[in-house]
């Protein structure tokens, strides 16, 4: 859907030893079993702990229509993902800024629950076929990352839609 | 700081599961080394950076550069939230707490906040006190903010699922 995230801003204490680059922010997306989704409400930053899974260059969710979060990116589609440590001397931090977008297609979500369903042991299976399930993806606009170990760094990337966005 | 009222949102949480007490949210959210703070940028977007802070209270102090995005943000517009959480899907518990964000120029409280961070932090956070900001290792000023929360979430994994609320009194 769009071209590889581009590295548009880096920062090291040591760009000899250590830069964050695009790999290592996507296999942290890929791998993050939670993922903590920024909407708006009435213009208020709304954060709430959500699973998905990262592919072809977005964050795929779902919850159901009634959830606070379906109401606030309906209202407004800006929004922010977000993973990270809680530790001081450790991990990488990112923070995907971008837009929500419907998957209405069954042929997307029967993917999306495939993958769910290999990713998280779930007590329930999400099928894809539930009416009143959203199936939404982050996609991003740009991407800052915080590596939060010796040596401290951190980066942007932009994404370039090709217009689309 | 004691919240008015917790309930539990039967919607999210276990069958018959009992409110996280606050206290147990308290000391979580106390001991953790890195919060996300999310301020919002002048065009709308949230935006969220990893801070390290204190929590006493009256809410989660922190500090920041005056020309730094987050100050910038909240000048703007002093609405703000902060979060810790686990990586993990069957461990851990989510926390969110959302609330006004105020400049603290008071020198007692800077003092405090300053001798908290060595506290908390040891060596890697030293700084000094200002006429009304801290002084960090550049000799440079560090604004001090506070976020008081007037809601929190809390959200635990696996069986004992719950999503919790906590309402405290306006400030």
């Amino acid at each position: 859907m769009s071209g590889t995230p581009r590295r548009v801003y880096s920062h090291s204490g040591d760009p000899k030893r250590y830069e964050v680059t695009w790999e290592e922010v996507e296999g942290e997306l890929v791998n993050s079993q939670m993922y903590w989704i920024t909407s708006l409400q009435d213009g208020i930053p709304h954060t709430v702990p959500v699973i998905g899974i990262w592919y072809e260059g977005a964050l795929y969710s779902c919850n159901p229509r009634s959830e606070q979060k379906y109401k606030n990116l309906q209202a407004n589609p800006t929004c922010q993902a977000l993973i990270g440590s809680s530790q001081l001397n450790g991990g990488l931090d990112v923070a995907v800024h971008g837009y929500a977008e419907e998957m209405p297609e069954m042929e997307d979500r029967l993917r999306f629950a495939a993958q769910m369903a290999e990713k998280y042991p779930l007590p329930w299976r999400f099928q894809g076929t539930e009416e009143d399930m959203w199936v939404y993806r982050v996609v991003p606009t740009h991407i800052r990352a915080f590596h939060r170990e010796n040596p401290l760094a951190s980066a942007k990337f932009s994404v370039d839609r090709g217009g689309e966005a | 700081m004691m919240p008015v009222q917790v309930s539990v949102d039967d919607r999210y949480s276990a069958d018959g599961i009992a409110p996280t007490p606050w206290e147990t949210i308290r000391e979580i959210f106390s001991a953790s080394e890195i919060y996300a703070l999310t301020t919002i940028l002048p065009d709308g977007m949230p935006h969220t950076v990893p801070i390290s802070g204190v929590f006493d209270d009256q809410g989660l102090l922190f500090c920041t550069g005056p020309h730094e995005q987050k100050a910038l943000n909240i000048a703007h517009d002093s609405r703000g939230s902060v979060h810790i959480g686990s990586a993990l899907f069957f461990e851990g518990v989510d926390i969110v707490l959302r609330g006004p964000i105020e400049r603290v120029t008071d020198q007692i409280a800077l003092q405090h906040l300053a001798d908290a961070f060595i506290a908390k932090y040891g060596e890697f956070w030293i700084f000094g006190v200002g006429d009304d900001a801290l002084i960090n290792h550049h000799e440079l000023p560090a604004w001090v903010f506070r976020l008081t929360p007037t809601v929190g979430y809390s959200f635990t994994r696996a069986e004992t699922t719950a999503q919790t609320k906590y309402e405290f009194a306006q400030p």
